[in-house]
């Protein structure tokens, strides 16, 4: 009796996790498919967006009229920054896949750099027209290849999740089509010869840290600590610890860490050229503010004087917790001048400068020859809209798009409740740049 | 209408003549208002006194935002009209005489009506603020939080702001997606993503290095990419440049 209930349990008990078990399964299967639509789908637009791109790149290279070239380049832009999102979908940041990112990209920003210019006062060149030739021809061979591999993929039913099984592995070698594909393009595009356009390398060149500008002899080592010490008023370099950064810090350039005696610890950036410290951190508890915002910029005044930054004004402050943030920008002849900022972090407990940022100042300070503005105030506030209520206006020298200083009338401004920052070119009226500040 | 309106207008100068003449600040402040410190306001100030100067501006019209406790530009300009108003410095900074002017000017100001929940509330902390020309939101803020915490947790906090860095650093980069989201879902960049454990509360310290990150720092040194060398599985991180070692995390372009 007792075997036989107990066979009839067991019985029952085989059929619940055999269902349960092919239940389980067939879930699986469903996400897995999910998954693997999802990277399907962003794959075949990749494709198709690719074609559509030649496409446009076609069509800019055919039409004669400025008129028909400008919602061209448009086009061009657009669809390159649809296909780079395409690829942000796909399980491709295990490979090198960079290059052929990075050409789209810059397909995307000399398209664009060309498209919103005057074409009237500087039309396209014929350097220009040759460069989108070459990206014309260039990506025909990207667009070939995709859509060979997309054939690939449908004939044969490859799935994107084995090319992602085979790409995490690294160990093992594994075969995959996907994969394989992916990086054959990767290796044709890294082939192509870069992009000659001056405007592509002045928005390239912008990015970069311009060390150039900095003068000095290298610093070594020890001297890097000794600097440290005097930087923090410390006596000696007791606990102070610097390592060189590897290969590819932009610059060269130091790590320190420093061990105060009360358990503290300072964390410093410093050029290996001239020595000086980009940046600082102090992580501490910071307790109940003592003082206000205005006290605290006192304190991280005094610290700039005494640490020989000069003929700086307040930017902007924020309060976060209890610790006030201070941008400080370089000011001369009552110009702004927005690239030399500074950014200071005060605790308001004690009012010490717990962190502190100068890599933008020290790489773009310099005397600077300012010229004088061909407008006059109120001719440059006809440049701005007229829906805009202007509250307050300076004199600001900016880093446009490409990199150029420009002198301009910043303008503060608000339109319904919000307000906005515009940027009026001080010789020509040209509007270079509006900010609308939000509130985060 | 228009009688109305006059009629309202003779009551409210009515008010205000009654109020700077017999109105004693100090004993005022005393009686109903306990937040408003003596402390300077100005323009990113947060706090439970800039929740009054909001409301009191509210009061009197010249402030319409939502009462936050934040000093950020609506207030600015509320402050501004203010004192242009009423004969004072225009300087959009909240000392001593503005206060005193505003006080007297808002006697009827009941800090535990005015603004649904504004004075009454216990939790005195206003969100964290910025404000920035950036065109990140809130949300991609907390989004990067959660990433920070999800990646780095264990790290110390300067290795926390690195990493916070590297997603800035390749927001600006050509190789990578356009936008915060985009960055930190870009399939297998982040382990935490795949795994999970994005989805943990954050706590303040990945939140404050979000917010160092944000607001320029890089300890990272312009790093585009990190690995843990314990766990990486892929070859071809290890030819990518290094910059530096924080912590467990080797960092590189």
């Amino acid at each position: 009796m007792i075997k036989r209930i107990l066979t009839i349990v067991a019985v029952v008990a085989l059929v619940v996790t055999g269902f349960w078990g092919y239940r389980e399964h067939r879930q699986k299967q469903a996400l897995l498919l999910k998954a693997e639509n999802q990277y399907q789908r962003a794959f075949h637009d990749l494709s198709s967006n690719m074609s559509l791109l030649q496409d446009e790149l076609g069509k800019a290279l055919a039409v004669n009229t400025q008129r028909q070239l400008t919602p061209c380049l448009s086009n061009v832009w657009r669809v390159s920054y649809t296909t780079q999102s395409d690829v942000g979908q796909l399980p491709l940041s295990l490979m090198p896949f960079n290059r052929t990112q990075e050409f789209l990209r810059d397909i995307g920003e000399f398209s664009y750099r060309v498209a919103i210019r005057d074409q009237k006062k500087e039309p396209l060149s014929n350097e220009e027209w040759k460069t989108l030739q070459s990206l014309y021809n260039e990506s025909k061979e990207i667009e070939q290849d995709l859509q060979a591999l997309q054939a690939d993929v449908l004939d044969q039913n490859l799935r994107w999740m084995d090319a992602e099984l085979a790409l995490s592995q690294t160990r093992k070698k594994t075969d995959n089509q996907i994969v394989d594909g992916f990086k054959a393009m990767e290796k044709k595009v890294s082939g192509f010869p870069e992009i000659q356009s001056d405007t592509l390398n002045a928005v390239k060149t912008r990015m970069k840290p311009h060390i150039n500008n900095v003068s000095g002899t290298d610093a070594s080592v020890e001297e890097a600590a000794k600097k440290t010490a005097a930087f923090l008023g410390k006596a000696d370099t007791t606990g102070i610890t610097v390592q060189k950064n590897g290969q590819g810090m932009p610059y060269p350039a130091y790590s320190i860490t420093v061990q105060e005696p009360d358990n503290q610890k300072y964390y410093l950036g410093m050029t290996v050229k001239g020595g000086y410290v980009t940046w600082l951190v102090n992580d501490r508890e910071v307790k109940e503010a003592a003082m206000d915002m205005v006290a605290g910029q006192e304190k991280g005044e005094q610290w700039l004087t005494a640490h020989g930054y000069k003929d700086l004004s307040l930017l902007k402050a924020e309060q976060y917790d209890n610790t006030g943030i201070y941008t400080f920008s370089a000011k001369q002849d009552d110009v702004i001048i927005y690239p030399d900022t500074v950014t200071l972090k005060v605790a308001l407990d004690n009012g010490t400068v717990t962190g502190f940022n100068g890599q933008d100042y020290l790489f773009h300070h310099k005397k600077r020859t300012l010229q004088k503005p061909e407008l006059t105030v109120k001719q440059a506030r006809k440049y701005v809209s007229p829906h805009t209520q202007i509250q307050e206006q300076n004199l600001a020298l900016i880093e446009n798009d490409l990199g150029k200083e420009v002198l301009t009338y910043e303008f503060i401004g608000t339109m319904d409740d919000d307000t906005y920052k515009i940027y009026i070119n001080a010789q020509n009226g040209d509007e270079e740049k509006v900010e609308k500040l939000k509130q985060i | 209408m228009r009688v109305r309106w006059s009629l309202m207008a003779a009551g409210l100068s009515l008010l205000m003549a009654f109020a700077t003449l017999h109105a004693n600040p100090t004993t005022f402040e005393k009686h109903a208002a306990p937040t408003f410190t003596s402390r300077i306001l100005v323009k990113g100030s947060t706090g439970i006194d800039v929740r009054e100067l909001q409301g009191r501006l509210q009061l009197i019209g010249f402030y319409k935002g939502k009462i936050d406790g934040i000093f950020g530009w609506r207030t600015y300009w509320a402050v501004r009209n203010f004192q242009y108003k009423f004969g004072l410095r225009v300087d959009g900074k909240v000392g001593v005489k503005t206060r005193e002017k505003l006080v007297r000017a808002t006697r009827n100001y009941n800090p535990w009506k005015s603004g649904g929940t504004s004075g009454g509330k216990a939790n005195p902390t206003p969100a964290p603020v910025v404000h920035s020309s950036s065109r990140l939101s809130a949300n991609d803020l907390k989004l990067l939080a959660n990433a920070v915490y999800g990646e780095s947790r264990g790290e110390p906090y300067i290795g926390q702001v690195a990493v916070a860095g590297v997603i800035f650093n390749r927001l600006e980069h050509s190789q990578f997606p356009n936008s915060i989201s985009g960055i930190i879902f870009q399939p297998g960049a982040f382990t935490a993503v795949a795994d999970g454990q994005i989805w943990l509360t954050p706590n303040e310290t990945a939140k404050k290095a979000v917010r160092d990150a944000l607001n320029g720092w890089d300890p990272s040194g312009g790093a585009i990419y990190y690995f843990n060398p314990e766990t990486a599985t892929s070859k071809w991180i290890w030819s990518r440049p290094q910059i530096k070692k924080i912590g467990k995390h080797i960092f590189c372009r």
